[in-house]
């Protein structure tokens, strides 16, 4: 098996992946634009070779390196990045070289909001009400149906960037007066936690893992607008409307052998789907999974691509909660870190800061702490978070 | 544009190819087995690099050359043999490189006769009664419906190699006896002279060059009998030809490619044989070029860099192709030399033809052209001529 990686060293996580891989028997092969000497010993141990370009952003550099792996070692089996940014670039090396995965035509439905929003819908799974707006009178037209506020977004875009919420008719005239170039979409403001159903399926599109993220209250949306603290958990047992919801969706987005981390609002009148990411969910997750289930899911990944199974039960004994604490001058926490430890360290499984480009949306510096039981997890993220 | 030739010394005539593809801009990437010392010069100047593989039917080795020519040139373009042989594999390296092209998935109805038909019955253009026969009892059926005698081919197979005609119930036993492990397909014996319809379809299947040979012997019987070949281009393409012509181009899918189709010509119309997806073969491409005073070597070389084709002569010639079979036991009325006095105003071109082509070609050929039909058929007549 021949395993091109892209930019094996981010996230610094990832390297997980590639050692797995290389583990389990894979040549993994990585291209990237740093020196050699810079990639971490974990990456440099796990490649078989490494092909630096220049410039990742240049297709003829990444393509010409694909043709090297090609003529050295054969046909290409598998070509990753695990990465939002990336996902079309992977699928058009994958193009270019017939690589198992998804491919520039498989793509659109995932890439752009307004048709996962039409895929969601002709399975029967509620969106929040909106479309592609193109200038003022269509919002208006739109917010007369929705009611304010509405939230504003890029139809194609990664994350929260360039999201908004707009609250009144003048907030979307500033928009419009100087909205960035590309297609936006603007929906009704749905209320609600937001309930997540992640996991792996294998080549046959069956989900082999799965999981679930709660964020209380808001999303990351307000997180990243406002200088708020990221708290999320995941559940043990999933709700079967979830579950129900998430199986379809995976099924209809056509999903193989990946991560993937779709996002649900939970309001009164149940789940409403917000959107799908065919990669795992960012940050620690794969971490947060792997303390959840007392397992290896990057080795478990390794082993889906390389055997076609997953070996582990992950049966979810633990509940992990996850308290990322935004630390500016101007936030004064009531506890210490020291403080922290010593209250709560037993149920701390891993704490340490957050690299700044992922600081805006999951904080500063992270605590992750465990247990079969979440009102301790909640009580001690109360603790933790708690500002002077 | 990066234009990978597979074989580029093989035939040698399509060395041409890849002079007027150099020449029109393209750089000429070539995948062969021969060593590099022994391309000719001109294809040697032809190509900007040659990468031997030790075994073309070893397909890795074929798709690390092309690994190589990516690394090295970036994006391929082109990936093409204009060989029947390579078809197939041409296909694989375009689907594997995503070049443009036919890919694994458009090969069925090329690859397989019953899938041809198909398409054929599809586009409403009237084909041979059968299908694929999987035993004895089967192939029965179908002959109570067909009548003797019948024709058994392979279905995925090349020219005439390895096609049978059955005459009675003994033939089909022996012929069931001893046929190899692979699907049959049996059909009706047609009757009838073969007429083609060859030309260069454009990057959207329009039909951009054309032309008709009319061949007087079936290529079958010339291959089994040890019979002479004969064959001429007409000047005008008949309607009937002309309107299934264009309509299998199209239901083929054929893009900016040579092909070559060959109906019956019976007394109730025409009935297709088959479609092959690149040139006719042996001298096919120079008796283009002589009926038409044109290079379309060269005008298929502008319409791969260029996307269109400069207008083609509409064939000032009749031109016809004499082979001959120069066997021990063949006794010629009249010697090489007598010919060339009677008939040399009329030779455009003659000589020995490989020995890989000679079963069905002949050993040594003429090519005749005259604005008129029958000054070629009398001086065919004349070459042919046995004692």
């Amino acid at each position: 098996m021949k395993f091109v990686c892209l930019s094996p060293s981010f996230p610094e996580n990832y390297a997980n992946f590639w050692r797995s891989l290389k583990e389990r028997g894979a040549t993994v092969l990585g291209i990237d634009s740093l020196p050699y000497d810079r990639l971490g010993d974990e990456v440099k141990k796990s490649l078989t070779e490494y092909y630096r370009v220049n410039d990742m952003e240049n297709y003829d550099e990444l393509l010409r390196a694909c043709g090297y792996f090609t003529h050295r070692y054969g046909r290409i089996d598998r070509i990753e990045s695990h990465n939002e940014y990336w996902l079309d670039r992977d699928a058009r090396l994958r193009t270019d070289f017939n690589v198992e995965g998804f491919k520039t035509g498989d793509l659109l439905n995932v890439r752009y909001k307004s048709r996962m929003k039409e895929v969601f819908r002709s399975i029967g799974i509620p969106v929040a009400r909106g479309k592609i707006v193109r200038n003022l009178e269509e919002g208006r037209a739109l917010a007369a149906e929705t009611g304010w506020p509405v939230c504003v977004k890029p139809d194609c875009g990664v994350g929260a960037s360039s999201t908004y919420k707009f609250h009144s008719e003048e907030e979307l005239e500033v928009f419009f007066r100087k909205k960035p170039s590309g297609d936006f979409l603007m929906e009704e403001f749905i209320r609600g936690e937001i309930q997540t159903f992640d996991g792996l399926v294998d080549r046959e599109g069956r989900v082999v893992f799965m999981s679930s993220f709660v964020l209380p209250d808001c999303g990351i949306m307000e997180m990243v607008s406002y200088e708020m603290d990221t708290m999320h958990y995941t559940l043990r047992k999933l709700p079967d409307d979830l579950v129900d919801f998430g199986l379809k969706t995976v099924k209809a987005f056509g999903l193989r052998e990946r991560f993937f981390h779709i996002e649900f609002f939970r309001t009164d009148k149940g789940l409403v789907a917000l959107e799908i990411n065919a990669r795992p969910p960012g940050g620690w997750c794969i971490d947060m999974f792997n303390y959840a289930n007392d397992a290896d899911l990057y080795d478990q990944y390794a082993g889906m691509v390389l055997e076609g199974r997953v070996s582990a039960a992950l049966d979810r004994p633990y509940h992990v909660y996850y308290i990322g604490l935004k630390e500016r001058e101007h936030i004064r926490r009531a506890h210490g870190r020291d403080e922290i430890l010593k209250s709560f360290g037993s149920m701390i499984v891993r704490h340490g800061p957050i690299i700044p480009l992922f600081a805006p949306a999951m904080g500063d510096y992270a605590y992750l702490l465990r247990s079969s039981e979440l009102e301790p997890l909640q009580h001690a993220a109360a603790y933790i978070a708690e500002r002077a | 544009m990066n234009y990978i030739f597979i074989s580029p010394n093989f035939p040698p005539n399509y060395v041409n190819f890849s002079i007027r593809l150099k020449e029109r801009g393209a750089r000429v990437l070539g995948i062969g087995s021969d060593p590099y010392e022994q391309l000719s010069p001109e294809l040697r100047g032809a190509l900007t690099e040659y990468y031997r593989v030790y075994d073309m039917e070893n397909y890795e080795g074929v798709l690390q050359a092309c690994g190589f020519f990516t690394h090295k040139f970036g994006k391929i373009d082109r990936i093409e043999s204009h060989n029947e042989y390579w078809l197939a594999q041409d296909a694989r390296l375009r689907t594997d490189f995503n070049v443009f092209g036919f890919k694994d998935r458009d090969m069925g109805p090329i690859k397989y006769k019953s899938r041809m038909k198909d398409v054929f019955r599809s586009a409403e253009i009237p084909v041979a009664l059968g299908r694929v026969v999987r035993s004895i009892d089967d192939a029965r059926d179908l002959i109570a419906e067909t009548g003797w005698p019948v024709c058994a081919k392979p279905d995925s197979g090349v020219g005439a190699a390895h096609t049978y005609k059955l005459h009675d119930d003994d033939d089909l036993q022996l012929f069931f006896d001893s046929k190899p492990k692979i699907d049959y397909i049996m059909e009706e014996f047609i009757e009838g002279e073969i007429h083609t319809f060859d030309g260069l379809a454009d990057r959207d299947s329009r039909v951009i060059f054309m032309n008709t040979f009319i061949f007087e012997k079936g290529v079958m019987e010339t291959v089994n009998e040890g019979l002479d070949m004969f064959y001429y281009s007409l000047r005008e393409i008949p309607g009937d030809i002309l309107d299934y012509g264009t309509r299998a181009v199209e239901a083929f899918g054929l893009k900016e490619r040579f092909f070559h189709i060959e109906f019956f010509r019976t007394e109730k119309g025409l009935v297709a044989l088959e479609v092959n997806a690149r040139p006719p073969g042996g001298w096919s491409m120079d008796i283009f070029n002589y009926e038409n005073d044109a290079d379309l070597y060269d005008r298929y070389a502008q319409l791969v860099t260029e996307g269109r084709m400069d207008e083609a002569s509409a064939r000032p010639y009749y031109t016809a192709y004499v082979g001959l079979k120069e066997r021990e036991n063949v006794f010629r009325a009249h010697t090489r030399e007598e010919s060339v006095e009677a008939y040399g105003d009329l030779m455009v071109h003659r000589g020995p033809i490989e020995s890989i082509f000679s079963a069905a070609i002949g050993d040594y050929a003429y090519v005749l052209r005259s604005p008129d039909l029958s000054p070629l058929k009398e001086a065919a007549a004349f070459i042919l001529d046995r004692r």
